[in-house]
């Protein structure tokens, strides 16, 4: 059994976000209602600097630095929110903690939205930012891509387009209940732990999907959209982290087994009972042990 | 030639960091297996604390000890930082030698019981102050060991770090450490809280608490909406 404060985080998300993202409410609303989660979680997580050098050409970006640390690391990080809201205070919060866990620094990419800007729109910021990384001279094997529910799928679309491009590669990317296949298959998880799924709910996710792909249903099974329909060659070592009763769980299977077929060193990590975006709750054991394996494994590509 | 050496050195240690780390990993999954299954936790956690008693504390250790005493030699200013490192080498050897014994000593009913409980939790302690101690180790990595040392130090450091770390590379870990290799090399690998038991009725209960409480959330979400469009008329 999880602890009794992420039970309770879960009973709560229960009671109120699943409600929320299952019903049909509009985009402004819905971002106004989850954006209130972020007065819990101060902009500037503390002991951290927020800087805003080097900015990109089409979103903003932060650096995140313990004060006074000195390291070459690099996590660049997507953040999560269905292509559609941004919690950055979480986001900021939830890295300066795997900072702090690994010394290294971070790069939080805060990539252009849908409806607004549908695909590419998002990638391409994600892309530029890796590219913009390398042009400051930070080695490859010096960076990890991170990326926490549909951000854990940019990320893996990003690393995708960084192959199909030949650019080098990170060292490797921390995927945290990635949202990995936006065609809404009706199996697996996706239907088996539809109602033990504290957060999310795909009722209205076909919709929500849409929307970042502009309408355009074709796109869907873009592998830089659906990682999940990828070629995994020549990919970095891969960390997946998901929680057993996720209907996004088979996400996470599907790229792995994906993964290991073409060759690629990929693990996925079955959380008993965590719900969506754990690692993301300060105040949950789980989530403190789920970050301190992060930062195990940025310790392991990034020696 | 010696800025070669120095970082082939530093790499040599950061490499054992990364082996340890992936150790680490995987003491902190078995361990929270190891009340509910203790028959397959133990053989993993027995190699994984072998593994660290006979490369990260015999030889990694003591490579990085002979850093420090140079620098200790050069700079004994800058050594004041790492004289609680070498404190931290001996007492986490000591803290490996005796839950390696524990472990082994322990039978599978103890370890089931209040004895695995504490067990579990004294590897999860272990854990943690490994990698605090890892991360003040690269503190002093990055601050400038590479600076200070000379390049006939440099040398004299390569001369004694001929061994690998066998977690760098599985296959030479499986000859050793068959089980833990056997581990690493899982897709999946299932992750629960510390001293969490099976219980499968209790589980049902849970199953069924949460089919209430979300009946009972939509229909009370359904209830607000309909009496947010009743009263609308009301409003204007």
């Amino acid at each position: 059994m999880p602890s009794w404060q992420t039970t309770t985080a879960s009973l709560l998300s229960r009671l109120t976000v699943k409600q929320l993202l299952q019903r049909d409410v509009s985009v402004e609303k819905l971002r106004a209602q989850i954006g209130a989660i972020e007065r819990l979680f101060p902009a500037h997580p503390p002991g951290f600097e927020v800087a805003h050098d080097h900015p990109l050409p089409h979103c903003d970006a932060d650096w995140l630095r313990a004060r006074g640390a000195r390291t070459d690391r690099v996590i660049l990080h997507f953040p999560g929110g269905a292509y559609v809201v941004r919690l950055p205070n979480m986001e900021r919060a939830m890295l300066a903690r795997l900072c702090s866990a690994v010394s290294a620094r971070a790069r939080l990419v805060h990539y252009r939205l849908a409806p607004e800007h549908p695909f590419p729109a998002g990638h391409d910021d994600c892309v530029g930012a890796y590219r913009q990384l390398l042009e400051l001279g930070i080695r490859p094997n010096r960076i990890v891509l991170s990326g926490i529910s549909a951000g854990g799928g940019m990320a893996l679309g990003v690393l995708l387009a960084l192959r199909d491009q030949s650019l080098p590669m990170p060292a490797g990317a921390i995927l945290m209940s990635p949202l990995t296949d936006l065609t809404d298959p009706h199996d697996g998880t996706r239907v088996t732990n539809a109602l033990r799924d504290p957060v999310l709910s795909h009722k209205r996710g076909v919709e929500m999907r849409a929307m970042y792909v502009g309408g355009d249903h074709a796109k869907m099974v873009h592998p830089y959209v659906s990682p999940a329909f990828g070629d995994f060659t020549g990919l970095p070592r891969l960390l997946f982290q998901a929680g057993s009763t996720e209907i996004l769980l088979d996400d996470s299977r599907r790229c792995v087994e994906r993964a290991r077929e073409a060759g690629v060193d990929a693990e996925l990590e079955v959380w008993k009972e965590a719900p969506h975006g754990w690692q993301g709750l300060p105040f949950a054991p789980e989530s403190g042990r789920a970050i301190e394996h992060c930062a195990d494994f940025v310790r392991e590509c990034c020696p | 030639m010696s800025r070669a050496t120095a970082e082939r050195f530093m790499q040599l240690l950061r490499s054992d960091h990364a082996g340890l780390s992936r150790v680490l990993r995987e003491i902190d999954l078995q361990q929270s297996r190891l009340q509910s299954s203790p028959e397959s936790a133990r053989p993993v956690l027995s190699e994984a604390m072998r593994y660290l008693l006979v490369y990260q504390h015999s030889v990694h250790h003591p490579r990085e000890d002979r850093l420090f005493a140079r620098i200790r030699a050069r700079e004994p200013g800058l050594y004041r930082n790492m004289s609680r490192l070498v404190r931290e080498h001996r007492t986490g050897q000591q803290r490996a030698e005796a839950l390696a014994g524990e472990l082994a000593r322990a039978t599978p009913s103890q370890l089931r019981g209040k004895r695995g409980q504490q067990l579990a939790r004294q590897l999860q302690q272990y854990v943690q102050h490994t990698r605090e101690h890892m991360k003040r180790e690269e503190a002093v990595f990055y601050t400038g060991s590479e600076r200070v040392l000379r390049p006939s130090d440099w040398a004299t450091l390569m001369e004694g770090s001929q061994q690998r770390d066998p977690a760098g590379d599985l296959q030479r870990l499986a000859a050793r450490y068959p089980r833990l290799a056997e581990r690493l090399l899982q897709p999946e690998r299932h992750v629960s809280e510390t001293g969490a038991r099976n219980a499968p009725r209790r589980e049902g209960l849970r199953v069924c608490a949460e089919r209430v409480i979300e009946f009972y959330a939509q229909l009370a979400h359904e209830t607000i909406d309909l009496a947010r469009i009743v009263i609308r008329p009301f409003r204007r």
